[in-house]
């Protein structure tokens, strides 16, 4: 592993490669810094750019805005109150209260050092079991890879959002959307009604710009601007060596709560953050200094966010089965290079992926320049303009759609995508499971078919093979935890609506915007 | 019959849907409201999925359309999953059970007209630049989208609407050697 993992080195430590991921970091945290860009949106409009050239340099800059968006989200959630990524939610509780008494460089480096720290030690699990995991993988015959499927997609409707059924809809229509086109086996043509543009599917990084960035921008037109005023002073000293000692169980918690979320599908920063900041509170000696401006609730919050970015590459460069939106993105992106992520890919091309790790590991050291960098200098972010922001915006992601396949039929899935996505946020319907499922689609049509060739058409090779039979038990013991979940709910529904009006629950978000 | 009368009972759980059914969709809780719609459109897809598989079956033999390797299964599937989520939908809106947690309830000043200008221009941009070309559209669609969120300042927005374009173009055009849209006219 070392030696694969310093050829990565010797692979992408060019300059050119070092300064994409820098270009990549800087701008992630300037759009994550912006309120209503989200880390999906940057990642979903930047990629098309990255088609064009090669994926040593592309990959690089995707990660580092991944990377940038996530972290600069907790800027604006500390200093005016207001989460740049819905991923920074739980940062702008403490956060901003600690701001509010005038500590806000203390704030602000206290949510640097969970980040960097969390994404660290993060990154460290992520190299050290993507490798092994995809030796075991690469054993998985397609009857494995169906279980796999199944699961991540229950997973997926099943704990995206408060909703079961909402879930459950937008997962089915993923599932539509992925059979659109031309049959791969038997050549027979799926919904598509004579157009030729269709045969080829959905185009997908079209209709995540619609979907993410479009409808995100509608959303923030109807919500109008963020009038605040940025903090004018940083206030006092930093974040001192003792506390920073003081704080590392709370952060290491959160970083391991983090890194097992991120590492299942469906689960990402945005659930995280809130999980890890639960959880702190209920272990923390001074409970009731959180929402006060703790400094542990900064770090719990922050830690818990930046902790899932490695830790979602694990099934999405393994099973090639994303996370969360963003890698479902960066899934799109790798496959736009022709490198289709699965255990495959750690045999084919070991230098690279150990690359994208070192990566990873760089862009964190990066990443305590460009925050420091930051907090000094973009506190004052968001009085740029909407009016100036978004027409922007609009056309980038006009050129980009554009640009993919040099296809004008992908403007208009983009642009249905937008009304689509937009539809699905005013309904409160989630997002994540649409994407995830008409990613997972065509990967699980083609393994069940192939299992169904290798077994001639007998379902029982779900259960003779060993390794079937225990994510098969997996899949059954989720179904069954997701079943038994919504009929809790539903009871729970049902008091609430024999006792007397119950306050309104508290809702965690403060962004409208599904990352 | 005396499943009718079963059926009934849900009436009596939900007496306000019942009052709701003679003054239209409006009187009803806008979270019920919304599931209304959603079980109505996801209804609306599962049979129309279904009615496009049994339109497609005919002529083709039994052997490609029956059977796990059929290309029919996934839509299938989405067809049963969409009735199926349609019927939940339906339950609720009945009983009058809606989501346990309720979503983020709309601010009070939402600029639903405003939304719906951006939009249109959106739109509007997404036909332009076809006519107009990539560079001329979106010098257009920047000053008009502006104006539309709000934005005053006339310096601002000029120098908007040549730099984003103009950039875009040498980044694509030249830089990365991408071809943007071209129009009739340029």
């Amino acid at each position: 592993m070392l030696e694969h993992l310093l050829a990565g080195f010797a692979t992408l430590m060019t300059p050119i490669t070092l300064a994409a991921a820098a270009l990549g970091l800087v701008g992630g945290i300037f759009v994550g810094a912006l309120p209503g860009l989200t880390a999906t949106m940057a990642v979903a409009v930047l990629a098309p750019f990255t088609f064009f050239i090669d994926a040593t340099i592309g990959i690089p800059f995707l990660l580092g805005v991944y990377k940038g968006a996530i972290y600069g989200g907790s800027i604006p959630a500390i200093t005016i109150n207001t989460p740049g990524t819905a991923a920074s939610a739980a940062t702008a509780i403490d956060g901003n209260a600690l701001a509010n008494r005038g500590r806000v460089r203390l704030a602000l480096e206290t949510s640097l050092f969970a980040s960097v720290l969390a994404d660290l030690l993060s990154t460290v699990v992520l190299i050290l079991v993507a490798a092994p995991l995809a030796s075991i993988a690469i054993s998985f015959g397609s009857s494995e890879f169906v279980l796999l499927y199944l699961f991540a997609l229950t997973l997926i409707a099943g704990v995206s959002g408060n909703d079961f059924v909402k879930g459950l809809l937008s997962a089915a229509g993923g599932l539509l959307l992925a059979v659109i086109g031309l049959d791969p086996m038997t050549g027979f043509q799926r919904f598509t009604f004579g157009v030729t543009d269709l045969l080829q599917g959905i185009s997908l990084v079209p209709l995540l710009i619609g979907m993410f960035a479009l409808s995100e921008i509608l959303i923030q037109a109807e919500n109008g601007a963020a009038k605040s005023q940025g903090m004018d002073r940083l206030g006092g000293r930093g974040l001192s060596w003792r506390q920073a000692r003081s704080l590392l169980p709370v952060s290491l918690r959160s970083t391991g709560i983090g890194t097992f979320l991120g590492a299942l599908p469906g689960l990402g920063a945005e659930i995280s953050c809130w999980i890890s900041y639960g959880v702190a509170k209920r272990r923390s000696r001074r409970p009731q200094q959180f929402g006060k401006g703790s400094l542990s609730g900064i770090c719990a919050a922050e830690a818990g966010n930046n902790a899932v970015v490695p830790a979602a590459l694990i099934p999405m460069m393994v099973f090639g089965i994303p996370g969360d939106t963003i890698t479902a993105v960066l899934l799109g992106a790798f496959m736009a290079h022709d490198l289709m992520p699965g255990p495959l890919l750690f045999e084919r091309a070991p230098d690279l992926m150990y690359g994208f790790f070192a990566i990873l590991l760089v862009t964190n050291i990066m990443l305590i320049a460009f925050g420091l960098l930051a907090i000094r200098h973009l506190r004052h972010i968001n009085r740029i303009p909407q009016g100036l922001l978004y027409p922007a915006v609009v056309v980038l992601c006009f050129a980009g759609a554009f640009s993919v396949n040099n296809s004008s039929f992908d403007l208009v899935i983009m642009l249905a995508g937008g009304v689509l996505g937009y539809g699905m946020r005013k309904t409160g319907v989630p997002i994540p499971p649409l994407v995830i499922a008409l990613l997972l689609a065509p990967g699980l049509e083609n393994a069940l078919r192939q299992t169904l060739l290798l077994s001639n058409g007998s379902l029982s090779i779900f259960v003779t093979r060993p390794i079937s039979l225990v994510l098969l038990s997996l899949l059954v013991l989720s179904i069954v935890v997701m079943i038994w979940r919504y009929v809790a709910i539903q009871r729970e529904a049902a008091q609430d609506a024999v006792s007397p009006q119950m306050p309104p629950a508290q809702t965690p978000s403060k962004v409208s915007s599904q990352e | 019959m005396s499943r009718l009368i079963d059926r009934s009972r849900y009436w009596h759980f939900a007496p306000d849907f019942e009052a709701g059914l003679g003054r239209g969709l409006e009187s009803l809780a806008p979270d019920r409201r919304l599931d209304f719609i959603l079980a109505v459109v996801s209804g609306f897809l599962g049979l129309a999925v279904a009615l496009f598989l049994v339109n497609a079956a005919f002529g083709e033999s039994s052997t490609t359309i029956f059977g796990m390797r059929s290309p029919f299964l996934f839509p299938a599937i989405a067809a049963v999953l969409m009735c199926g989520i349609c019927g939940l939908l339906l339950r609720r809106v009945v009983k009058g059970r809606s989501t346990a947690l309720a979503e983020e309830a709309a601010p009070a000043d939402l600029q639903s007209a405003k939304a719906g200008w951006i939009g249109l221009s959106i739109l509007v941009y997404g036909v332009l630049v076809f006519v107009l070309g990539m560079l001329l559209s979106s010098m257009l669609f920047i000053v008009v989208a502006s104006l539309l969120f709000g934005y005053r300042n006339i310096w601002g927005i000029a120098a908007l609407s040549i730099m984003t374009p103009v950039s875009i173009y040498l980044l694509f055009e030249r830089l990365l050697n991408i071809l943007l849209p071209s129009g009739w006219i340029f």
